[in-house]
Order: C-alpha cells, then sequence, then structure tokens
C-alpha cells in the first residue's frame, strides 16, 4: 500500500514540476536566451530554422508571425532603463542612436500584441517619417499628450510594450551579435 | 530517509522527461498559433489583405503597422502552390511561415525580377518528381520545401505615409498564391 501512495507521490511530482516548468517557460521565455540591449529584448533565432524548442513553442503560443533573418529583427522592451514597467499614464523619452539598417519602425502594444489605441494618424514612427536633426541623436517622445518633433501618442491606461523594428540590418548577423551597440535609451519623465 | 531521497531524484527525473515531451508538444498542440488567428482572413488560396482598423487588425499580435499585409494560407496536400508578388523598392517582402508561425524562408525587394518574385513551395514527397519536371527554358524557378504540409505566406509592404497605403493594399491583394502549373517535359 505504501509503495502504490509512494509511486502516486512521484508521478504527480513528476507532471507538476514538468509541466509547471514548460508553462512557465513558454510564457516568460528562457531569461537568459535571446539578445539584450539595455532594456530592448528579441530573439533573433527566432526568424530561422535555428529557433530552439523553447523559442518554437513561444511562437505557437503567442501567435506570432516573427520576422524571419533576412527580413529584419524586432527588439521589444517593457521596462525603461531603470527597470520599471512602461505605464501609459507615464511619459517618456527615447533617445541615441540606431544601428544601421535600411528601415526602422516603432509601435505601441499592450502585452498580449494589440495595437494600442490612439488618436494619432500615424499608426507607427518609421524612419520615413521622422524627424533627425543634423549632429544630434534620434529622440522620440512617448505621451498622451501631443508633443514636438517625433512624438508617438500613448492611449489606454496600464502598461504597454515598445517594439523596435529594423528592417535589412546587419545586427541580425551572429558576428554583431558579439558586440551590440547601444539602442535607444528609454527614460521617464512625469506621471499623471 | 533514502527512500525519500530516492522518491525525490526520480520525481525530478521524470518532471524534466514530462518537460521535454511537452515542450516539444506545444507547436502542434496550440490552438491559437499565427495559422489558426488568419482562419477568418478568407485567405485559403489566395491573398486576403489584412485590415487595419477592427478586430483584424490583431489578428496576428504585434503586427507592424507601418506595414500593409497580405496573407494566403497555403495547403500542400493536394500538390505545390506558387506564390506571385510584386514587391516595391519602398521595401516588401515575402516570408513563407510554417505551420507554427516560425519563417523558414524570405525574399525582400532586393530579390525581384521586373519588380515581382515568384516561388514555389512543395511538400517533401513532391521534390523528386519536381526535380525531373524542370522548365526546359525561361529563369530558374524558386523552389522550397516546406517543413509542414500546411502553412502560411505573409507579403508585407512598406508604407511610408498613410496616402501610400490606398496603393499597396490595391498591390498587395493582386500577388497570387494558386496551384503551381504543372510543366510538361518538351522532347
Amino acid at each position: 500500500m505504501r509503495s502504490v501512495l509512494g509511486v502516486l507521490v512521484v508521478f504527480t511530482l513528476a507532471a507538476a514540476l514538468g509541466l509547471g516548468a514548460t508553462w512557465w517557460a513558454v510564457a516568460n521565455g528562457l531569461p537568459a536566451a535571446g539578445l539584450s540591449i539595455g532594456p530592448w529584448r528579441s530573439e533573433p533565432d527566432a526568424g530561422t530554422l535555428r529557433a530552439d524548442p523553447y523559442e518554437r513553442a513561444g511562437a505557437a503560443r503567442r501567435g506570432e508571425a516573427p520576422l524571419a533573418a533576412s527580413d529584419g529583427l524586432a527588439f521589444t522592451a517593457a521596462t525603461d532603463d531603470a527597470g520599471r514597467p512602461l505605464d501609459a499614464a507615464c511619459d517618456y523619452r527615447l533617445e541615441g542612436d540606431l544601428p544601421a539598417a535600411r528601415l526602422w519602425t516603432l509601435a505601441l502594444f499592450d502585452s498580449a500584441g494589440r495595437r494600442l489605441r490612439t488618436d494619432a494618424d500615424e499608426p507607427a514612427l518609421t524612419s520615413a517619417n521622422a524627424m533627425r536633426a543634423d549632429g544630434e541623436p534620434l529622440t522620440i517622445l512617448l505621451s498622451r499628450n501631443a508633443r514636438p518633433g517625433n512624438w508617438a501618442a500613448l492611449g489606454g491606461s496600464g502598461p504597454f510594450l515598445v517594439r523596435l523594428s529594423l528592417y535589412d540590418t546587419t545586427l541580425a548577423s551572429p558576428l554583431d551579435r558579439e558586440q551590440p551597440s547601444a539602442l535607444l535609451t528609454i527614460t521617464r519623465g512625469a506621471c499623471r | 530517509m533514502m527512500r525519500l531521497l530516492y522518491a525525490l531524484a526520480l520525481g525530478l527525473t521524470l518532471g524534466g522527461l514530462v518537460h521535454i515531451a511537452s515542450l516539444l508538444a506545444v507547436p502542434s498542440l496550440a490552438r491559437d498559433s499565427a495559422y489558426d488567428r488568419l482562419s477568418g482572413a478568407n485567405a485559403d488560396g489566395r491573398f486576403a489583405v489584412l485590415a487595419d482598423d477592427g478586430g483584424e487588425a490583431d489578428a496576428l499580435p504585434f503586427r507592424d503597422p507601418a506595414f500593409v499585409t497580405a496573407v494566403c494560407r497555403y495547403d500542400l496536400s493536394r500538390g505545390s502552390v506558387t506564390i506571385r508578388a510584386a514587391l516595391p523598392s519602398t521595401y516588401g517582402v515575402l516570408s513563407v511561415h510554417n505551420r507554427s508561425g516560425l519563417p523558414f524562408y524570405a525574399l525582400t525587394d532586393r530579390a525581384t525580377t521586373d519588380g515581382a518574385v515568384e516561388v514555389t513551395i512543395l511538400s517533401a514527397e513532391d521534390v523528386a518528381a519536381a526535380e525531373v519536371q524542370d522548365p526546359p527554358e525561361g529563369r530558374p524557378a524558386l523552389r522550397i520545401v516546406s517543413p509542414t504540409p500546411t502553412g502560411f505566406v505573409l507579403v508585407r509592404l512598406f508604407a511610408s505615409g498613410e496616402s501610400a497605403r490606398p496603393g499597396l493594399r490595391d498591390l498587395a491583394s493582386k500577388a497570387s498564391c494558386g496551384r503551381a502549373a504543372t510543366r510538361t517535359l518538351t522532347p
């Protein structure tokens, strides 16, 4: 009787551990995997046949169609530089230089990947519509209220994600990944 | 005490096996993969341009809103499929994704001839037959093998401004996604 109970306990423990680890890893991604530059995170291998089982499972679970490696590389930021989660009630200032790419776009999403509903006409800031002052780094302001310069409108409330996509960039190559240059810094301004 | 440690070690080992097995099964068990999400787009065997407002704008999570996106779902069980799409030089890309959404092939507008790209997607079983049916003339056909019998193709065209969207939507909807024309060998 005792051995039957023991077997049951062992099997329950195994199922709970195994399925729990799968659930957690698929929902959150492996902390050590991928490419991290400041608050920006990316999974360059998800766009290639080298994708590991964790990246495959994560893509299937999120229902996302990742960018192919030869197409581009998408970075997602969920926090500012200080590690605080991005909140739609605050203003943010993104500043810095971008790696060489033919094209970049910056778009805002909620945590499920839906677009942030805003009143802005343009759905995304891109290298085609952004302003760049001579000799100055690129500056982008995220706010609920209109701002001069490159402004991306925030909408809704609560946490949101910033996705920076670089198209036709060499950053996806393993060589460049070894020494990633800095991407945009994210500084929090006033909160309402 | 030894018995407890033994049970614990056994539980950990079995747990590791359960983890690996369930992780590998996730792509085939996921009910909400990109392929399933696109079932409402009426894009089986033809290209449909995804709307930029309403629920369809979010059919694919994290889809770049700066692009006009057209999608076609393919099923290779009834033969290979040929994709032909015009990609403007403002930046356009054709990417082929497997059943779980991962891309396995992509062509940008840099690879176009006469402004368009043409790719034939084959299942693993049809490759040998296709090798025999090489076209006697004309430019070499691009052939790729899909790792899964079903999947989808995205044609994404960059819109540099709102005014460019109607024209790009029109262009993207003209991309074709149909049965490959059977080529016959000429003696």
